[in-house]
């Protein structure tokens, strides 16, 4: 979770990702965004997060994107 | 369909729809897209008819591939709406490759079928001119660029296993040629309209009220703002030898309100009439002239096509296989960082080119599309700059004047992109935001009285800028999102009565009537 935590932080060092809950109705994440992170989870996780997977509610908060990562890499 | 006629045909489909049994309800939206597409032309009639049988027959392969490919028939009950993503994964897993590549090939040559008349439309506009002031509306291939939109995304959630195959012809035609939504969009999805269109819908008062305020006001920008504005518009981009320096300034800002007020207009009008059938189409627009960047504009602006190009352009193609090998491969090598931002790089530029093809395949549309992302690209390579400038100033954020000054920045950057709709020539664009800076007679021409000679009166741009000040005053009080502030409009009669008076009778003394004035003359319903 860190990690990921790191990587959005990196991504948007002006946000703490502890406080929001809905990245992508408070507009903090776009597609952009979801984009460039699926390709850190892929770097840092080893996983790479198929299409169908790309769903609001898999990117909405710290905790969605974080279980997504443990799902796909239970697989 | 003029707009006094749309709105008689509207009420007609009303009073129809309320009276007849709640099951033939689906019969009289049918006969009402009918009647409304056979109102533009049999060519037009024909053209919804043929996308939706492309889509009905290339459907029915695609759902026996797609099928193969997500899972056997006791798992295909879950894959579908109300699957989790886990399901749909493991499901997918017992494709064979073999069986993936039928479905894919499936499911392109539906896309092709579906949309070739689009392409084919596209291509044979290049002969016209290029600018959208001076194009002709053809009533054959009238909102062929939104419907074949919404049917090409049918068949791609078909695909990937999100909804079931529309069984029935007529029901698909009914959502491919939903008659509000033709000439201008919203681009639907089926998994949100079609329920709506075929379940049965009791009269509800304040949705017919809301509604009809909706069109009203949807009418009252487009006949008294935008057509104004439009004249102005026109004047000034006739004779850019002649218009220069502040003329372009100000071409840049009335031409942005007129096509929002066009479009949003046009946009309130079918919500309206939508609203006031008991359906709810999809929001257009969130008050994107008040957004801090260009990248927060386009999810602000024309929200569908926005949606429907990310779904199923930027995101396919960005995490496709090929480019995440060479994301892989780059991120291994001393192109490291090329390597993290190459997949979203690439897909931006393609995804705004297709973008700008939509709009016209002229170069001037094209080099519109190819600025917008140029220009998020360059912020998005600013950023560490601009991260920068906040840690040192991190109070600069809640700083009123600094996010005034990005609100700014980010209408006039937009602006000026968005008048290379304007001249057919695309090098006249740079040729006049160049002469902004440059021609100082134009400036000092335009402050000595020359806006009187764009071809409206004093009264006339006193009428324009209260009609402004009005949108931005009801924007700001957002009554798509405040249903409190619906609520006291709607549910008081009185106050409905005097809005609707209030709008009947400003559209009825400054709309802008006429010939060319009938409701073909939206601005997008020319793409």
């Amino acid at each position: 979770m860190n990690e990921l935590v790191k990587i959005l932080s990196s991504m948007h060092p002006e946000i703490d990702f502890s406080v929001h809950h809905d990245l992508l109705d408070e507009g903090i994440l776009d597609s952009i965004d979801i984009v460039t992170l699926v390709g850190e989870i892929d770097e840092v996780y080893g996983i790479q997060v198929p299409l169908e997977e790309i769903t609001p509610e898999n990117f909405s908060s710290v905790e969605a994107i974080y279980q997504m990562i443990e799902r796909l890499r239970g697989q | 369909m003029s707009t006094l006629e749309f709105v008689g045909f509207t009420a007609a489909v009303l009073l129809l729809y309320y009276l007849v049994p709640r099951r033939a309800q689906s019969a009289v939206l049918l006969a009402a897209n009918v009647f409304y597409c056979l109102s533009a032309g049999l060519l037009c009639l024909l053209s919804v008819i043929g996308v939706t049988t492309a889509a009905f027959c290339s459907s029915v392969k695609i759902e026996r591939a797609a099928a193969k490919e997500h899972a056997t028939p006791q798992e295909r009950a879950v894959t579908k709406e109300h699957a989790t993503p886990q399901e749909r994964a493991v499901t997918k897993e017992r494709a064979t490759p073999q069986e993936r590549k039928k479905s894919r090939r499936t499911l392109v040559f539906g896309l092709v079928f579906t949309l070739s008349s689009l392409v084919l439309v596209k291509l044979f506009s290049l002969l016209e001119s290029a600018s959208v002031l001076f194009r002709e509306s053809e009533g054959g291939t009238l909102g062929l660029a939104f419907y074949s939109l919404s049917a090409s995304g049918y068949l791609i959630d078909l695909y990937r296993g999100k909804i079931r195959r529309e069984k029935s012809f007529l029901k698909l035609f009914i959502f491919v040629g939903f008659f509000p939504c033709i000439r201008l969009g919203p681009i639907s999805r089926y998994s949100q309209l079609s329920p709506q269109l075929n379940k049965p819908h009791a009269p509800v008062w304040e949705n017919i009220v809301s509604g009809a305020i909706r069109m009203l006001w949807g009418y009252f920008k487009k006949l008294v703002v935008a057509d104004t504005a439009l004249v102005a518009v026109r004047a000034i981009v006739a004779e850019p030898q002649k218009y220069g320096g502040g003329y372009i300034f100000f071409l840049i800002i009335l031409y942005s309100v007129a096509i929002y007020a066009d479009f949003t207009g046009g946009i309130d009008i079918a919500l309206g009439a939508s609203r006031m059938l008991d359906i709810s189409l999809a929001e257009n627009f969130d008050r994107p002239f008040s957004s801090e960047s260009v990248r927060e504009y386009w999810k602000r602006w024309h929200i569908t096509l926005g949606a429907y190009f990310t779904d199923y352009v930027f995101y396919p193609l960005s995490i496709s296989r090929p480019m995440r090998a060479i994301s892989k491969r780059l991120r291994k090598s001393k192109y490291k960082k090329i390597g993290k931002k190459m997949p979203v790089y690439i897909a931006l530029v393609f995804t705004w080119f297709l973008t700008g093809a939509w709009h016209g395949l002229s170069p001037n549309f094209i080099l519109w599309g190819l600025s917008n992302a140029a220009v998020i690209i360059a912020a998005q390579e600013l950023s560490p700059l601009s991260a920068r400038f906040h840690q040192k100033h991190p109070t600069v954020n809640n700083n009123a004047v600094w996010r005034l000054f990005c609100v700014v920045r980010t209408f006039l950057i937009i602006g000026a992109i968005r008048i290379f709709d304007l001249w057919g020539n695309a090098l006249t664009t740079p040729r006049a935001i160049a002469s902004i800076f440059f021609d100082a007679r134009g400036w000092k021409d335009l402050f000595g009285g020359g806006f009187l000679s764009l071809g409206l009166s004093l009264p006339e741009w006193i009428a324009l800028a209260v009609g402004v000040a009005l949108i931005f005053a009801v924007s700001k009080l957002d009554f798509k999102k405040d249903g409190k502030m619906r609520n006291i409009v709607t549910r008081r009669p009185l106050l409905t009565m005097l809005v609707i008076v209030a709008l009947v009778s400003a559209t009825a003394i400054f709309g802008s009537y006429g010939v060319g004035f009938d409701e073909s003359s939206f601005i997008y319903s020319q793409f």
